[in-house]
């Protein structure tokens, strides 16, 4: 557990300002919405510590099945999902229960009911992921039992890990802005509580990303990214994690340091995991792999995330479609034009930013520690088409393109909406 | 003493055999009603009769029928070994492999075993194993494991080894110690065999989970929805609350639906499981009078027949084709015979539409005159080097491209015949392709000579005897061979066999004057047992070295040598002092013999019955230039 410990810190290192030293002996609650407490609270802390130990655990594994391909339940990489989630699921049960049993008047009015029981919302939505993780160990354990150790990463017992995963994660980025929200109508700057939250809030939401980025690694070679699957999983998935976490935030350039977050804790796994040395357990061994082996070069989601935040700044300006609050009489027309708008500049941008990039990415420059793009697993056969785009029926094309946009510009529609449930959350 | 009685019991000399009716009847009959009815929902009601021949072919089986266990008895180095490979059910999945280290014969005739610790014996002992996929090599093998010694049980190791594809591996079995290393590869054929059913226990509590998850987020969409945007301290107003409500409702529909697609997202990813279970190629059989006999042609009507995973069939022990014909039920009639590829080209014989050879090598065109063996020379050589000193073995080979098996039927009384087909592909991957044949009754006038006709094998052999029958377990048991010679199975009296464990079986040729009886290579081996279930369910064919095809066993091995050979000795073993077992066309007198020890006129056989039921067993072996067979019932119990 040491080393996840270790890899989880570095993990947070890398990305800005993560604020996880400065929580020290904080209290099991959020506090009341005034005055702003001095600490971040405790479940807020051991939250975003366990959802960091499972994101990284399952960069690790993933790199560990890449690479060694022999495990058990008991590799660090499962124990620092599994721990992770159980240090998630744990602290919001103890905080459910304090809250029910022993809280004030005041903890209990920042607390939604359920089943009779009182909790802020994210620890429930903590606790139901934390449930869905262990109920997928069992699972997936009968399935490869069943249907032999798998080698893809979405599968049934796996998507339900996922959920799980996704939706610790949720919970404590709700935790963090709940507790946001309820500092108080202004920027981070007023208060050094309401930058730390921000800055929390931002760094859950970077690993929400991660999270995502992960569930489709899969399909991430920069080989694909001529192809139209690619460009459709990501105008499906990214615009709605970037609107609607950045609808939330209180910080000025929210998607931005979002995708930023996502490409340092990216970033730092591509760089950190092949210093360690690994050797492949499973025959046939086609490629011969001497350390672990990095994930690809993230994707650079930071640069529609620029745009994506001059756009959604300028749309809540007054008389913007996002000025109103939501539910208030407005034109109801405006926001689907801005997700329309908001999907096409996601579209064009992450076009732009990939279709160049991964011809680096393939190119001879790009065979170094640094992109990391000559590291193959274990499995990989050697062979020209490692270089190449895998463009067999899968081709970009006019249709490909109107698919993307379409996607894009709904996923964006429900980043709106999801961003603006998210900005109004107090509990 | 109980003998079986032996109607008739010939070896088939070169001449034509007479069988009486012109054509037999072409008939398909299920072996068994095995297979699960999701099968036909694969297959269209129009192919219901290729459904039903796929039944018949259905039972699993590859290099054997039920009885997947790999046995292998021989030597690594200068170590006698006993290799139990078993193979897993579920690819990718775990073998458990299990190995007897005996004590190198030494000049003093040692003969205890070696002590798994340095402390006492003849020292400490290093077994190490590793799994090596035929097209990758050692070079894409994984560092071997080391085999944890058992306790309690001096010279046995045990290693669990990950297979990962359905393929042809060999397990490299590595011993290290005192009197020096060495190494053997055992042969394995993978494939999936098995879905797992989910236990109710399991599936009751994954299924209450699911509930609780189920409504835990339709609860959480509620509790979200009513009160999450709400002020501290305020209380849901009823318009809030039937927003909750509302919410709930939907979510309970979206997860619904989601739940359903999840549910045949899981049926279509178990039925393609199902696909990728093993089913051997779809065999057609037909019976042809050529004059007075019957010729039996084999067609393997089957898309997957020179498809992506196909290799060429290798002769092993110097036949394309070990094809055994068991007459149902009683299994009384059994023969061994050799079937060549038929010259002309095939009859496409199954009505099926995807019947095209996708990917089918170049080199090796599907209809190869046999006059241009020269193709295959380099290829073969190449990647297997079995071309030694056999090139009508080539010829063969690209004949048997084409999937067309011929054999002269010998005389064998009429009667639905189970049909067990051992063939080795190039790759090292053995199985038994299996289809059923009714015979009519034979011919009764001799058929002239004719100089034309093509001749059996003079390897065939036939036996018939009583049908199988229950025997007592304490006693042992005489069959009686041709020239008054008998068979004796040599088993501890009173010990009751018992499935899943070591059945090693031995027996004993004696002359009509009690002598033990001359034993010679019968095709390059002492001996070949032949162990078929009642049912005929469980079939295998099997030698003094065990279960494994000895062409895969000098093929896998030979790629090893051959790669060593370029790349200089990478494994610590693979110095001069560990002697790979030689070529595969070695001079048949010299194969095999020194594991079998045929001077005393006994032979013996590793094996385990997989399975209770009543078991027969013909031991064939070879005297003064006769085939003998010998026939033994045995009832395997369970074991507890």
């Amino acid at each position: 557990m040491e080393t996840i410990l270790d890899r989880s810190a570095s993990d947070a290192a890398q990305a800005p300002a993560a604020p996880l030293n400065a929580a020290a002996s904080p209290p099991l609650f959020a506090a009341a919405p005034s005055p702003p407490s001095a600490a971040v609270p405790g479940s807020l802390v051991a939250a975003i510590a366990g959802t960091t130990a499972v994101v990284g655990g399952l960069l690790w594994d993933i790199s560990w099945h890449a690479s060694v391909g022999r495990d058990t339940f008991w590799t660090p990489a499962h124990l620092a999902i599994y721990l992770g989630g159980l240090l998630c699921g744990l602290s919001a049960g103890w905080l459910a229960l304090t809250t029910t049993f022993a809280g004030s008047a005041e903890q209990r009015g920042v607390a939604v009911g359920f089943w009779g029981f009182r909790a802020p919302l994210g620890a429930w939505v903590a606790i139901w992921g934390s449930i869905a993780m262990l109920t997928s160990a069992p699972f997936d354990n009968w399935w490869h039992d069943a249907f032999g150790l798998d080698v893809k990463i979405i599968s049934p017992p796996h998507l339900l890990l996922a959920a799980g995963v996704l939706a610790t994660q949720l919970g404590a980025m709700l935790q963090a802005l709940a507790a946001q929200n309820r500092q108080g109508v202004g920027s981070p700057q007023s208060s050094p509580m309401a930058s730390r939250l921000a800055w929390i809030y931002a760094y859950a939401g970077g690993l929400l990303l991660t999270l995502v980025s992960t569930l489709f690694l899969e399909y991430n070679e920069p080989n694909r990214q001529h192809g139209a699957l690619f460009y459709e999983i990501c105008c499906a998935a990214y615009p709605l994690i970037l609107v609607g976490v950045a609808r939330g935030s209180r910080l000025r350039w929210p998607a931005t340091t979002v995708a930023g977050i996502f490409m340092a804790v990216r970033l730092a796994v591509t760089w950190l995991l092949p210093l360690f040395p690994a050797t492949p357990k499973l025959a046939p061994i086609y490629n011969p792999v001497h350390h672990l082996w990095p994930p690809f070069f993230p994707d650079l989601l930071i640069v529609p995330a620029v745009a994506l935040d001059l756009l959604l700044r300028r749309a809540g300006r007054p008389g913007g479609p996002l000025a109103a609050p939501a539910g208030s009489a407005g034109r109801p027309g405006s926001r689907a034009v801005l997700a329309l708008v908001l999907g096409a500049v996601f579209f064009a941008l992450v076009l732009a930013a990939q279709w160049s990039f991964s011809e680096l990415l393939l190119s001879h420059y790009a065979r170094n520690w640094f992109f990391a793009a000559d590291q193959w697993t274990y499995r990989a056969r050697p062979g020209p088409w490692r270089y190449r785009y895998w463009l067999e029926g899968d081709a970009f094309g006019p249709r490909a393109a109107a698919l993307s946009l379409l996607l894009a510009a709904a996923s964006a529609r429900a980043g709106l909406a999801w961003g603006d449930w998210l900005s109004r959350v107090r509990r | 003493m109980k003998e079986v009685p032996a109607h008739t019991s010939t070896s088939i000399s070169r001449g034509p055999a007479r069988l009486s009716r012109a054509l037999g009847p072409r008939r398909l009959k299920p072996l068994g009603s095995s297979k699960p009815p999701g099968l036909f929902r694969l297959l269209g009601p129009l192919r219901l009769l290729k459904a039903l021949a796929l039944l018949a072919v259905a039972l699993v089986s590859w290099g054997h029928v039920g009885s997947p266990n790999v046995f292998f008895e021989g030597a690594a180095g200068p170590y006698p070994v006993h290799v139990v490979v078993r193979p897993p059910a579920v690819i990718p999945g775990v073998a458990e492999i299990a190995v007897r280290v005996r004590a190198p014969v030494t000049a003093a005739g040692s003969s205890a075993p070696p002590a798994a610790s340095g402390r006492r014996g003849l020292g400490k002992l290093r077994v190490t194993a590793q799994p090596v996929q035929w097209d990758a090599g050692p070079e894409g093998a994984p560092p071997a494991d080391v085999a944890q010694p058992v306790r309690g049980e001096p010279g046995l190791f045990a290693a669990r080894l990950w297979m990962m594809t359905a393929n042809s591996y060999d397990i490299r079995v590595g011993v290290f110690g005192p009197a020096g290393r060495g190494t053997v590869a055992v042969p394995v054929s993978t494939a999936a065999s098995r879905r797992l059913e989910m236990r109710s226990g399991l599936a009751v509590a994954l299924l209450a989970l699911a509930a609780l998850l189920f409504a835990g987020v339709v609860s959480l969409v509620g509790a979200g929805v009513r009160e999450s945007v709400l002020a501290p301290g305020d209380q849901p107003r009823e318009r809030e609350r039937r927003r909750g409500q509302l919410a709930m409702a939907t979510t309970a529909a979206v997860l619904a639906v989601l739940l359903t697609a999840g549910k045949s997202w899981w049926t279509r990813i178990d039925a393609a499981y199902r696909q990728r279970l093993y089913q051997p190629y779809h065999v057609v059989t037909r019976l042809q009078p050529d004059g007075p006999q019957q010729v039996l042609r084999l067609t393997v009507a089957d898309p997957r027949w020179r498809g992506r995973d196909w290799t060429p069939v290798v002769p092993d022990h110097g036949k394309l084709m070990h094809l055994f014909l068991i007459r149902t039920p009683g299994l009384d009639a059994f023969a061994h015979l050799h079937p060549v590829p038929a010259e002309e080209p095939a009859v496409p014989a199954a009505p099926a539409p995807s019947v095209t050879l996708p990917s089918a090598p170049p080199q090796a065109p599907a209809a190869a005159p046999a006059t241009s063996p020269g193709i295959e020379v380099g290829r073969l050589g190449s990647r297997g080097h079995w071309t030694g000193g056999e090139s009508g073995g080539q010829i063969e080979a690209e004949a048997a491209a084409a999937g067309v098996f011929r054999a002269v039927l010998p005389r064998l009384p009429a009667g639905v015949y189970r049909l067990y087909a051992d063939i080795t592909q190039e790759s090292g991957f053995a199985e038994t392709l299996t289809a059923t044949v009714t015979l009519p009754p034979p011919q009764q006038v001799p058929a002239p000579f004719d100089p034309q006709r093509p001749e059996p094998d003079p390897d065939d052999s036939v036996r018939v005897a009583a049908p199988v029958a229950w025997r007592p377990p304490n006693e042992a048991t005489v069959s009686p061979l041709d020239g008054g010679l008998t068979m004796t199975w040599l088993r501890p009296v009173a010990a009751r066999l018992i499935a899943g464990r070591d059945a090693s079986l031995r027996f004993a040729v004696r002359t009509p004057d009690g002598r033990p009886a001359p034993l010679e290579p019968y095709m390059g081996m002492l001996g070949h047992a032949v162990i078929c279930r009642d049912d005929g369910r469980i079939f295998i064919h099997l030698h003094p070295q065990g279960t494994i095809s000895m062409t895969a066993q000098a093929l896998l091995t030979g790629r090893a040598s051959s790669l060593d050979a370029r790349t200089g000795p990478k494994a610590p073993w693979s110095g001069p002092s560990a002697p790979l077992p030689g070529p595969p066309m070695m001079p048949m007198t010299a194969m095999a013999m020194p594991a079998a020890g045929g001077g005393n006129g006994e032979v013996s056989f590793p094996y385990e019955f997989p399975e209770p039921g009543r078991y027969r067993i013909w031991v064939q072996v070879k005297s003064a230039g006769q085939i003998l067979t010998g026939v033994f019932d045995v009832e395997v119990g369970r074991a507890g």
